[in-house]
């Protein structure tokens, strides 16, 4: 695990005597580094690592002298490496308590610099192992990117994230995938997956979707419920595998933040993956027959176009181990979307934009069917309200 | 300093309360509940103050702007209700635990009834949509609790209405937290009080001292005023210095807490940042309430079947829709679709006269028959309306009305 390291009772001065010998460590490090990778003939991870007298270019638009596109390089990755100690001291200082503004400067000169240059010198700082509390939350913005970063390392993790995103690079993948390999931080495991994720939406779902249950059932991270951790469970929903119900629904019965969490990562599990849900809350009778009513609400995500949704649907109707109670919230809810909207990690932010109109219109026509066939007959009452209901609603509106 | 709100007659009668409305789910939790009536109190900074609790609004208050945005929220199933503002053409802001229950889960069978005043009230829609401002985190002390599982982390939710109560109006909202700890801005608590009032009264109360800050996500507290269960989710109106005459929702009524001495009270609100902003206040857009396919079946257009040279005539073009494998049709009768276009076989076209088609309001046109020879008696215009959407991928029916030239 990263470690924080709290300084002792150093002085201002001697706090930037050893952030200024860090930076040249850091940057004495990155050059030995960069000439390395770039004297090997075929690196193999390195279209990622190297970065080209052209990106130098870029990194480096004064110029930097007479020096060689190697040495602009060289300088460029100097200089961000020495933001980066500087905001490194900044962090341990204890008399200097406005943390977010160094953060904001390092976010700004990884931004402005060749996105290759800033990879290599945010994996360089991953490397180091180096961490320092930054006194503030873990907090989800815009666009699933950190508003705020409880550390030095999820700051660095949530910058490689969006710069090799958006360079096209692997790194924050693979970064990712090794940083899921040992439970070091929940909120560094949360970060990874978020990358991973939107890294290889496609391929690292299975993986995510196994990653995501080891996280939630780990006592440790239970115990301590850091934000990151809390955040995580966006990424069961994401992954679509509805046997982690098996494992967020013992997490309904506890208290406080693990309850809100267990409940939200299934409602928003159950609006991107209603067919799993039903067809394992179906399979699974026990499942959630604490919470009738919460697991009438995710069965009513229900898609009732799909033939295979529909069928679920009268499965669950024809079910004698739930009550009409239950039955007739799963009915209200056709065709009424809900759901919770907030900042996430992966998920989209407003789960309830469905196609409400179509959704309006079919949950009229299968309650008529249903109240025709007479199968329900004690539903009668549920099945003329959504009549009703859609019927009266069913105009479309502009925006 | 803003005059303040124009108070009506104060009513002092304390009213009952009802059995039912003790239990009330979307009410404020029971354990929170403000239930002092104690005159007199004393506020955490030591100033002597007066508890303000709510009073009744009147109907024609109720039924005036800025106060006819807000109205009951009532949940059938569960038999409970709060209140709501109407802050967008759709939207509803009330609190997350209104629209959500941590047993009942989310509302599935509820009404906003605008400006509900005893049996009078503006307007009535059923909730289409419902969400709630939650994420996975813990913060339960933001409803201004520390230790309640039902608490959310933003203790705020919207309700979408499928049609607009109010044509082009809603009430202002500014999202600005720091108006609620000035000690200049004069503050309107409004909502529907279950246990001093029946819970169908509008009420208001006037709190005379600015609120505290909780923490940095959105929860306020103040000790000067009692909020009472079913006023949840209700508008805090603030007034500008700028702006005297205008009243902005600033923040909704979320929790309170007796402290069980009956002298000592704390209502909690949520602000309006720009969290809510982005999700609340912008669900309506991002909410795709139309169809991508066809449900109005055409636009019905009437009026005379002959129209004289040199005149103008009115005609009417309504939307008419069904659903698909019902019976019957459903005229619209609302002039909310300034979608709807109509067009002329005989286009008017610069320099040469012709007859020209102009939309009056977004259900009725005027059709301009010129006198000119090019406009011969006793032909025939065909007119075409249809509904144009911008959204909708597919284009609906289109129908057409003839009439002839005098």
């Amino acid at each position: 695990m990263a470690s924080f390291n709290p300084p002792g009772p150093l002085t201002r001065f001697g706090i930037f005597v050893l952030a200024g010998g860090v930076a040249l460590v850091l940057a004495f490090w990155g050059v030995l580094r960069y000439l390395s990778d770039v004297r090997k003939p075929a690196p193999r991870h390195d279209a990622t690592h190297h970065v080209s007298p052209a990106a130098g270019a870029a990194a480096n638009p004064a110029g930097g002298g007479p020096g060689t596109a190697e040495s602009d390089q060289a300088a460029a990755m100097a200089r961000l490496n020495a933001t980066v100690a500087q905001a490194l001291a900044v962090l341990r200082d204890p008399t200097i308590s406005n943390k977010k503004a160094a953060l904001d400067a390092l976010k700004d000169a990884l931004r402005s610099a060749d996105p290759k240059v800033a990879v290599a010198v945010i994996r360089q700082f991953l490397d180091s192992k180096q961490d320092a509390p930054t006194g503030l939350k873990f907090t989800i913005g815009d666009n699933h990117e950190l508003d705020e970063a409880p550390t030095m390392r999820t700051f660095m993790m949530d910058q490689l994230g969006d710069i090799s995103l958006g360079a096209g690079l692997g790194d924050a993948a693979e970064v990712a995938r090794a940083t899921l390999e040992s439970k070091d931080s929940p909120d560094e495991w949360a970060l990874a997956m978020r990358n991973l994720a939107l890294a290889d939406p496609d391929g690292s779902r299975s993986l995510l979707a196994a990653k995501a249950r080891e996280l939630i059932t780990y006592p440790p991270w239970q115990q301590t419920t850091s934000g990151g951790y809390l955040e995580a469970f966006d990424v069961a929903a994401y992954a679509g595998d509805p046997n982690v119900i098996a494992d967020l629904a013992p997490l309904m019965g506890s208290t406080g933040t693990l309850q809100r969490a267990s409940r939200i990562a299934l409602q928003r599990l159950s609006a991107l993956a209603p067919e799993q849900v039903a067809d394992y809350l179906n399979a699974h009778p026990t499942a959630m027959s604490d919470y009738p009513l919460l697991r009438a609400d995710y069965m009513g995500s229900m898609d009732l176009s799909s033939p295979t949704q529909l069928a679920q649907a009268e499965t669950y109707l024809a079910r004698t181990d739930i009550t009409d109670a239950e039955k007739s919230k799963f009915i209200g809810r056709l065709g009424l979307p809900v759901g919770f909207v907030s900042n996430t990690l992966v998920t989209p932010e407003d789960i309830t934009t469905v196609p409400v109109l179509e959704q309006r219109v079919l949950a009229n026509q299968t309650a008529r069917t249903w109240l025709a066939s007479g199968k329900y007959p004690t539903l009668q009452t549920a099945l003329q309200r959504v009549i009703e209901f859609t019927q009266n609603t069913v105009m479309p509106t502009g925006p | 300093m803003p005059p303040p709100l124009q108070p009506p007659s104060v009513n002092l009668l304390i009213l009952p309360v009802p059995t039912l409305l003790r239990n009330l789910r979307s009410a404020l939790p029971a354990a929170l509940v403000a239930l002092s009536l104690a005159a007199g109190a004393h506020t955490s900074s030591g100033q002597s103050t007066t508890i303000q609790r709510a009073h009744d609004l009147g109907l024609t208050l109720t039924q005036k702007t800025p106060y006819n945005f807000t109205g009951r929220i009532f949940d059938f199933d569960a038999v409970g209700f709060g209140s709501g503002t109407l802050l967008r053409r759709h939207t509803v802001l009330t609190a997350g635990h209104v629209v959500y229950d941590p047993l009942l889960g989310f509302t599935t069978n509820t009404t906003f009834t605008r400006a509900l005043y005893e049996n009078y009230s503006l307007s009535k829609d059923p909730v289409t949509k419902a969400a709630a401002l939650a994420g996975y985190q813990s913060a339960v002390n933001l409803t201004g609790t520390n230790n309640t599982n039902s608490a959310f982390a933003q203790d705020q939710g919207y309700l979408l209405l499928n049609d607009a109560p109010v044509d082009e109006d809603w009430a202002n909202f500014i999202a600005n937290p720091a108006l609620l700890t000035s000690s200049t801005t004069q503050f309107v608590v409004l909502g529907y009080p279950g246990v001093t009032f029946d819970g169908r009264t509008m009420a208001y109360i006037v709190p005379q001292s600015p609120f505290v800050q909780l923490s940095t996500t959105g929860s306020y507290t103040n000790e000067n005023y009692i909020a009472e269960p079913g006023m949840s989710g209700g508008p805090i109106y603030v007034v500008l210095d700028n702006s005297p005459n205008e009243r902005y929702v600033a923040a909704d009524t979320v929790g309170g807490i007796d402290d069980s001495t009956a002298e000592f009270n704390v209502s909690y609100v949520r602000a309006i940042d720009k969290t809510s902003n982005k999700f609340l206040v912008a669900a309506e857009y991002v909410t795709p309430l139309t169809s991508t396919t066809t449900f109005i079946k055409h636009v019905k257009v009437s009026g005379p079947k002959t129209v004289a040279r040199g005149t103008t005539a009115t005609f009417s073009a309504v939307p008419v829709f069904a659903i698909p494998g019902t019976t019957g049709a459903r005229n619209v009768t609302t002039s909310r679709y300034p979608e709807i276009k109509v067009k002329s076989n005989v286009i008017a076209t610069p320099g040469q006269a012709g007859i020209t088609v102009k939309m009056t309001s977004n259900t009725t046109f005027d059709v301009f028959v010129p006198n000119v020879t090019s406009v011969r008696p006793g032909s025939q215009v065909t007119l075409q309306a249809y509904y144009d959407y911008k959204s909708r991928a597919a284009a609906p029916g289109k129908s057409t009305f003839t009439f002839t030239i005098q």
